[in-house]
C-alpha cells in the first residue's frame, strides 16, 4: 500500500518540476524582450505632414549613460530618428524594423504636432496614442508653430540634464502662471 | 457536515465573482455601447427587473426546499430533461469561462508578455484552477470570500482616485439614444447580471437555507452597485473609447491614476487582484460544472473529474482562431445565451414546476 503512495508523491514532484520549468522557459522570452537593455525608450514624438506619406514621425530617444566606471555624472545623449508613414503605428513598426532595439513609448513625455497637421484635426492620432498600452495618459501634447521635428531637435533644456525630465515638468508652470496650457492626453477631450 | 456548506457571505461572493470577472473584460464597454450616456439610468432600471427576477427565483425555490434546479427539472420532466438541462448548464459555464479565460489571457499577453505564446498564459490559469479544485471541494468558494472584498475595494479606489479625470457632463443626454434604446432594447443589458445563474444551484449548498432570500437580494444589489461604479468610471472618463479601445476598459482607467510623481503606474496592482479574482472565477465555474456532471451521472467522487474538466476548458480556450472570434462570442453570443437560457428558460422551468407542484398538492387535498 505504501509503494503506490510514494510513487504518487514522486510523480507529483516530477509534474511540479516539469510545470515550473515549462513556465520559466515559456515566459523567459517575454522577460528578455522587455529587458531594459533591449529597449529603446522614446522621450518625445513629433508628428508632421509627410511628403511621400501622410505623416512624418520624429522619435527622440535618450541614450542613457552607463552608471559604471564613474560615468554617472555624464549627460545623456539624445538620438533622433524620422520616418514617413501613413499612420503613427506604421511609423513605430517601420522604426522597429531597422533599429537595433525595440522601441518603447512608456516613457514618452511629449507629443508635438505641427500647426499644419493640427489644422487638419488630430483627434484620430490622439485616439491612437490613447489606445496604446505603452503611452501614458500624462504625456504632454503640444502644437508647434514650426515643424514638430525642428521643435524636438532644437529643444535643449539649460537647467536640466535629462530632456525627459524637462518635458515632464515644463508644462506644470500652468499651476503658478496660468500662461501655459497643461494639455495632457488624459485632458485632451 | 457544515464544512461542505456555504455561509451567506460565501454565497454572495460566488455570485459577485462571476460579475467581476465579466466586468474586468469587455462587459462595461458592451453596456456603454448599447445604451451610451443612458447606461447609468438603464442599469438602475435593469437592476429593478433583476431584483424582481431574483425574488421570483426565491419564491419558486420556496416550494422545493433543499433542491437545486436540476432536481426541480427532474420533478418536472424526468431524468432525460434533467440531463439535458444539466448538459446546458455545463456547456454554459465551461464555454463562457473558457472564452473569458482566452480573452483575459490575450489581454495580459498584449500588456505584459508580448513574446509568450498565449497557450502558456492560459495554462498558467488552468494550473492554478486545477490545484484549487484538487485542494478541497469548497477551497475556491472560501478563497473567493477572502478575495471579494479586495476586488470591491479596488473598484472603489479606481472610482475615487479618478474623480479628477471625470467630466460629469458626459452622462448627458440622460436618455442616451432615446427612450426605446434605454428602456426597451436596453433590457438586453440584463445579461450583465449573469452571476445570478449560481442562484439556481445554491439552495442545497447553504448552511442556512432560510437566508436564501437575503442572498438573492443582496447579491443583485451589490452586483448593481459594483456595475454602476465601473460604468460610471468609464462613462465619466472616456467618451470616445467605447468604439476604439480593445484592451480591457477598466485597465485603461487604472492607467490614469497618479498621485504626484512617486505614486504612478498602479495598473499592475489592479491586474494582480483581477488575476486572483479570475482564478477564483474559473474555480467556481468548473466546480459548478463538476457538481452538475456529478448530479446527472450520479458519480460519487468529484476529484477524478477535476483534470478532465480542466483539460476541456484549456482546449476550449484555445479553440477560437483569434481574438476577434473570442470577442465576438463574449460580446454577442454570450449576451443572447444568458438572456434566453438564464433569464427566460430557467425561470420558465421554475414557474412551470411550481404550477405542477401546486396542482399535485391540490389533487392530494381533494
Amino acid at each position: 500500500m505504501n509503494v503506490p503512495q510514494s510513487l504518487k508523491k514522486i510523480i507529483t514532484h516530477i509534474f511540479i518540476l516539469f510545470m515550473i520549468i515549462l513556465l520559466i522557459v515559456s515566459f523567459s522570452s517575454s522577460y528578455a524582450s522587455l529587458n531594459i537593455d533591449n529597449l529603446a525608450f522614446v522621450v518625445a514624438l513629433g508628428i508632421d505632414t509627410g511628403e511621400s506619406h501622410k505623416l512624418k514621425v520624429t522619435f527622440q530617444f535618450t541614450n542613457l549613460p552607463s552608471t559604471l566606471e564613474g560615468n554617472a555624472s555624464k549627460e545623456s545623449q539624445t538620438v533622433f530618428n524620422t520616418v514617413e508613414a501613413p499612420s503613427i503605428n506604421t511609423a513605430i513598426q517601420l522604426i522597429n524594423a531597422y533599429l537595433g532595439k525595440k522601441i518603447n513609448l512608456s516613457h514618452c513625455k511629449l507629443i508635438v504636432f505641427s500647426e499644419e497637421i493640427a489644422s487638419q484635426g488630430i483627434s484620430e492620432h490622439v485616439y491612437t496614442l490613447m489606445n496604446d498600452s505603452q503611452v501614458r495618459p500624462s504625456s504632454n501634447i503640444i502644437v508647434s508653430k514650426c515643424e514638430a521635428k525642428t521643435y524636438i531637435e532644437e529643444s535643449f533644456p539649460s537647467l536640466e540634464e535629462l530632456s525627459s525630465q524637462y518635458y515632464e515638468i515644463f508644462a506644470q508652470s500652468d499651476q503658478y502662471t496660468g500662461l501655459v496650457v497643461n494639455s495632457t492626453i488624459r485632458r485632451f477631450f | 457536515m457544515n464544512q461542505t456548506k456555504l455561509s451567506s457571505l460565501e454565497a454572495i461572493s460566488l455570485i459577485l465573482t462571476i460579475t467581476i470577472a465579466h466586468t474586468v473584460l469587455s462587459l462595461p464597454r458592451i453596456l456603454l455601447n448599447s445604451t451610451k450616456s443612458a447606461t447609468l439610468l438603464n442599469l438602475v432600471y435593469v437592476t429593478g427587473i433583476v431584483l424582481f427576477l431574483a425574488w421570483l427565483i426565491y419564491r419558486c425555490f420556496k416550494r422545493f426546499p433543499g433542491q437545486d434546479i436540476l432536481d426541480i427539472s427532474e420533478f418536472l420532466g424526468g431524468k432525460i430533461f434533467k440531463n439535458i438541462l444539466g448538459g446546458c448548464f455545463i456547456f454554459y459555464f465551461i464555454v463562457s469561462s473558457s472564452v473569458l479565460l482566452r480573452n483575459f489571457s490575450q489581454s495580459i499577453q498584449v500588456i505584459y508578455f508580448p513574446m509568450t505564446n498565449v497557450t502558456f498564459v492560459i495554462l498558467f490559469f488552468i494550473i492554478a484552477m486545477t490545484i484549487v479544485n484538487y485542494l478541497s471541494f469548497h477551497a475556491s468558494f472560501r478563497a473567493t470570500s477572502f478575495i471579494m472584498p479586495l476586488a470591491i475595494i479596488t473598484v472603489l479606489f479606481l472610482f475615487f482616485a479618478n474623480i479628477d479625470n471625470f467630466s460629469f457632463s458626459r452622462m448627458f443626454p440622460i436618455l442616451g439614444n432615446g427612450f426605446i434604446d434605454t428602456f426597451i432594447t436596453g433590457i438586453g443589458n440584463i445579461s450583465a447580471f449573469c452571476g445570478i445563474s449560481v442562484l439556481y444551484f445554491l439552495p442545497p449548498l447553504l448552511k442556512k437555507p432560510e437566508n436564501y432570500k437575503k442572498i438573492c437580494i443582496a447579491s443583485v444589489l451589490i452586483s448593481a452597485i459594483y456595475l454602476l461604479l465601473c460604468v460610471a468610471t468609464l462613462l465619466f472618463m472616456f467618451e470616445f473609447f467605447i468604439s476604439n479601445d480593445e484592451i480591457m476598459p477598466l485597465y485603461s482607467a487604472t492607467r490614469y491614476i497618479e498621485f504626484g510623481s512617486f505614486v504612478q503606474r498602479l495598473e499592475s496592482v489592479f491586474l494582480l487582484v483581477w488575476m486572483i479574482v479570475f482564478v477564483c472565477y474559473l474555480g467556481i465555474t468548473s466546480k459548478i460544472s463538476i457538481l452538475c456532471f456529478k448530479k446527472i451521472t450520479k458519480i460519487k467522487y468529484h476529484k477524478p473529474l477535476v483534470l478532465p474538466f480542466s483539460l476541456l476548458m484549456f482546449a476550449l480556450a484555445l479553440s477560437p482562431k483569434n481574438y476577434a472570434e473570442s470577442i465576438f462570442f463574449e460580446n454577442t453570443v454570450f449576451r443572447y445565451f444568458v438572456w434566453f437560457f438564464i433569464f427566460t428558460f430557467c425561470i420558465g422551468i421554475l414557474l412551470i414546476a411550481n404550477l405542477k407542484m401546486k396542482k399535485i398538492k391540490k389533487e392530494e387535498i381533494t
